[in-house]
């Protein structure tokens, strides 16, 4: 099954619709054309390459947490 | 965050294409994909596997959550409103027009080298929740408790405007007409004389020559029974089914083309160019117009279905929903009020298989030079599973 990673966007280029994510250390360019009225800050859930949708820092945390306790990373901050 | 933590989740799967001069190209398929993911539901309460999951698999995420309820409703014998089953079914299939719409949008402008038309897209993500707000009160598709509502006319309205969407930006002529194409020459004209994305890409593949590219003998997965996947679930080799599955030894398929290989223009393809690129290129489209008359006939049935499930309390319990990229199967054991087991088997580890339709297509893949085998390569990939990353090495 395929699992999207919560991420923050640091950096947007309105004129390509492309964002740069982070998600913790890690960096991802990213396509933000799905969506409308994204601002540097908010978070995204990012799957292959694009922005899926946007979602709280609480949905964000929640969702790192998830992964954590499935196991799947040992770390809980975005 | 670290990488390694980042790639755990995301997964990657692995694609060599080795080629010999005086042999065929031989493929190599691995996959670091997190399918044991699952395992996470177990000792929580069937309340906490239905809020965990849309957010742990939120990429097919109404999926998912329906192949999760249906498994737990049967474990717990829980009897439901008339027509819940119809109006999850319904849901599924505006992800799937979803998730079907975004992959043209997105990437075919990348494969077909064109311009990504951006005023396309918000509509889309929007699409699933406005059809869960229509049918469910609260928008709550997925909890033990969901209502629906009795005023179907707002998911009616939505349906309509899918099916205005579709012809407006995809089909570029009402769906019903594009459907009645039961012969390559007129998917042909219908191509050659529509400005569209979709006519542009079945255009190119047949100008270039790709129409029989990527050809594959793979059998289309059946019907498969729940008894005998129950014993594979519970088998002491399940970990090994879960990763690389095979039915009665045998690799298959799982994609749109399964589902759309008796449609008359699919059956058509598959006679002049058998299971080959072209035949698997339309055979999304034909899905993807055929949704808002499959939503109509599940709405129409709402009201006056019989939902009875089969009750499994005794054993574990098994659910087949057919997700935009193919068959994903829930395996779910419930004892005492809490989850003792949960396994998903997800279509990409079908399509993926080391033996499975990838490698077997790509093996037959023939370019003039190196640009066209990837571009093939991505392409070939895309109509197959669009959803997955992975990384190609060419030898």
């Amino acid at each position: 099954m395929c699992l999207a990673l919560p991420a923050k966007i640091v950096a947007i280029d309105h004129a390509l619709a492309m964002a740069t994510a982070a998600v913790g250390e890690v960096k991802k360019d990213i396509s933000i054309a799905l969506l409308e009225d994204v601002q540097v800050g908010d978070f995204v859930l990012i799957h292959v390459g694009y922005a899926l949708n946007k979602i709280s820092p609480q949905e964000a945390e929640k969702t790192l947490q998830l992964f954590a306790e499935a196991g799947l990373t040992q770390e809980l901050q975005p | 965050m670290k990488t390694e933590s980042v790639n755990a989740i995301e997964g990657k799967i692995s694609i060599i294409l080795r080629r010999n001069e005086n042999a065929p190209a031989c493929v190599e398929v691995t996959s670091s994909r997190p399918v044991h993911a699952a395992k996470f539901l177990i000792g929580k309460t069937p309340e906490q596997a239905l809020s965990i999951i849309p957010m742990l698999f939120s990429i097919c995420g109404v999926a998912q959550s329906c192949a999760a309820i249906s498994c737990i409703e049967q474990q717990l014998q829980l009897e439901n409103a008339p027509g819940i089953h119809h109006a999850r079914d319904l849901l599924v299939l505006a992800e799937t027009a979803r998730e079907h719409l975004l992959r043209i949008f997105l990437d075919w402008p990348r494969l077909f080298e064109l311009e990504v038309n951006q005023q396309k897209l918000p509509f889309l993500s929007s699409l699933v929740n406005d059809f869960k707000s229509a049918l469910f009160e609260q928008g709550q598709a997925f909890s033990l408790d969901s209502n629906m509502h009795d005023d179907i006319s707002v998911a009616e309205a939505l349906i309509d405007q899918l099916d205005c969407y579709l012809q407006d930006q995809v089909f570029c002529i009402p769906l019903q007409q594009w459907l009645e194409f039961k012969t390559v020459d007129s998917l042909h004209n219908w191509s050659k004389l529509t400005d569209c994305l979709a006519a542009h890409s079945i255009l190119t593949i047949c100008e270039h020559g790709w129409t029989t590219q990527g050809f594959c003998q793979l059998g289309q997965l059946p019907e498969l029974n729940q008894q005998q996947l129950l014993d594979r679930f519970n088998a002491e080799n399940a970990s090994q089914f879960i990763q690389q599955p095979d039915w009665q030894g045998k690799q298959y398929e799982t994609t749109s083309l399964s589902r759309q290989f008796n449609h008359p223009l699919i059956a058509c393809l598959h006679r002049e160019f058998d299971t080959s690129l072209i035949t698997r290129w339309v055979a999304r489209l034909v899905e993807l117009a055929q949704i808002p008359q499959q939503m109509r006939a599940l709405l129409q049935t709402i009201n006056n279905t019989d939902n009875t499930q089969d009750a499994h309390s005794g054993q574990s319990a098994i659910s087949q929903v057919e997700a935009a990229r193919g068959r994903l199967i829930h395996h779910v054991k419930i004892e005492q009020q809490l989850i003792t087991n949960y396994q998903i088997l997800a279509p990409t580890e079908w399509n993926f298989h080391p033996q499975g339709l990838i490698a077997q297509s790509l093996v037959n893949i023939k370019a003039k030079d190196e640009q066209e085998l990837k571009q093939l390569i991505r392409i070939m990939i895309n109509a197959i599973d669009p959803c997955v990353g992975y990384h190609l090495d060419i030898i």
